[in-house]
């Protein structure tokens, strides 16, 4: 059994976990915060790759990466790589698959917000993005860390947008869950089994991390 | 420093309007029945809502205007707000509270020796009582060195022995101030306690006639039946027009 596979996926979930606030964290604050009638919509479209198949998605994701899509043909004007079958390629999948599993928690926790600390330091003189990361993001510690333990977690587990956009490519695109499909599939369960068998644990311990964060929070 | 007002919100069930001047060092109490839009028009002064017509002035500096389309964002407005309940930080300590719009970080140690909390400067707000709490908020918002300071019902959340400490610390301290005072409150008595211009609200407009009727009732419930015009002579007067002023040292008692 190689490890590669499953040092990929973390990778992966890693750098999802890092990159994904700074495409959640506008969309939460306006669904929490804002008050124009395109909230819902915007609602809608983001928790959209929650309730979508996977294949549906990736497919979707396959069409505007490719080197003649909307995405692959700029992301291949500017750094002369292709999107598509590499990292960065299931790098980019896996925020867009994630998204709503970040906006949602980040929202809620912005939600529970006492509004009227916001008002609070618009009186004190506190731009809005002051008041973002000297008022909101102090008081939302455990709502974000709660939403990227959760990213983490699920990036770790994801199968099929990957398999969609980045295909099989041990040491590139083969990350842990392919790589589990792949060995059942050659009748490989020895290995099948220890790649399961260390994913299985590292997703329990982070999601008591979660329940315990929320549980502070709570209290 | 004045505050020159003259504003009009149309809300749900009612339309809020005033027109009045407050000048410096002088505390004006707004008093008047829950829902007379009390709270409407301190929030509009400070810029946390906006009026539908009218202007609101400080000095020479325009904060909203809506004949020339000025309206100054809560952010520039300068003012000192205090809210009914407790509005501190959770995550930073009184101190860091007091100090977090300050200019000048050398207010803090004055401020909260003057509020009697220097001994839990370092304390959280969830750890300290809503008296501690309030006080602190009242440093908070001096600490800014505002140009107006806005009480929204400030004392209502408090005990009565917290509530009359806050009360006398205020009537200490505003004679200190050379600012404009703008106290909201459905409290008569503190209204009276406090300020050297009493308004009356009762269903967004200044109303003259509750707040006698509402003297008259407190008269008679605290030493029976007296007259009208005793009431007038405790120094509470309806003037011509809309203000109802106090004369200074005088109170309902």
């Amino acid at each position: 059994m190689t490890l590669e596979p499953l040092l990929l996926s973390a990778k992966l979930a890693f750098c999802t976990m890092v990159l994904i606030p700074l495409l959640a964290f506008p969309p939460a604050y306006f669904l929490a915060f804002g008050k124009c009638r395109g909230k819902s919509i915007l609602d809608a479209l983001i928790t959209l790759p929650m309730v979508i198949p996977p294949t549906v998605l990736g497919f979707g994701l396959l069409v505007i990466m490719t080197p003649t899509g909307a995405v692959g043909s700029t992301w291949q004007s500017l750094t002369g790589d292709r999107l598509i079958f590499s990292f960065t390629g299931i790098l980019f999948a896996s925020l867009v698959f994630n998204l709503p599993f970040a906006v949602q928690p980040l929202r809620a926790s912005f939600e529970k917000l006492d509004k009227r600390l916001l008002e609070s330091a618009a009186v004190l003189g506190l731009s809005p993005f002051q008041t973002f990361y000297r008022v909101v993001l102090p008081n939302c510690v455990s709502g974000i860390v709660a939403s990227s333990i959760l990213v983490f977690a699920h990036s770790l587990g994801e199968f099929g947008v990957i398999l969609m956009v980045g295909g099989s490519i041990p040491g590139k695109t083969q990350v842990a869950s392919i790589a589990i499909f792949e060995a059942v599939e050659a009748l490989r369960y020895e290995d099948a089994l220890y790649m399961s068998a260390a994913l299985v644990p590292v997703c329990f311990v982070f999601l008591l991390i979660i329940n315990t964060v929320n549980g502070r929070q709570r209290s | 420093m004045t505050l020159s007002i003259s504003v009009s919100k149309k809300l749900e069930a009612l339309t809020v309007e005033l027109e009045t001047v407050c000048p410096s060092n002088s505390l004006t109490a707004i008093v008047g029945p829950s829902g007379s839009g009390k709270t409407t028009l301190i929030r509009m002064l400070a810029g946390l809502e906006t009026p539908d017509s009218g202007s609101i002035r400080c000095n020479e500096a325009t904060w909203y205007s809506s004949s020339n389309d000025i309206c100054v964002a809560a952010q520039h407005r300068r003012v000192g707000l205090v809210f009914q309940d407790y509005t501190l930080f959770p995550h930073l300590s009184v101190e860091k509270n007091i100090l977090f719009a300050a200019e000048n970080p050398d207010v803090a140690p004055e401020l909260l020796d003057t509020f009697g909390i220097t001994h839990i400067r370092n304390k959280k707000p969830h750890s300290i009582s809503g008296g501690e709490r309030q006080r602190a908020a009242f440093c908070q918002a001096l600490a800014r060195e505002p140009v107006v300071l806005l009480l929204d019902e400030p004392f209502s959340a408090l005990d009565v022995t917290t509530r009359r400490k806050l009360q006398h610390l205020l009537l200490e301290i505003k004679t200190r101030l050379p600012i404009p005072i703008i106290h909201v409150t459905h409290d008569l008595e503190e209204a009276t306690l406090l300020g050297d211009t009493i308004i009356a609200m009762e269903q967004g407009k200044e109303s003259p006639d509750w707040l006698n009727t509402q003297l008259l009732a407190a008269h008679h419930a605290t030493r029976g039946n007296l007259p009208y015009e005793q009431c007038h002579q405790c120094g509470i007067h309806a003037q011509a027009g809309y203000d109802i002023k106090r004369e200074k040292n005088a109170g309902i008692r």
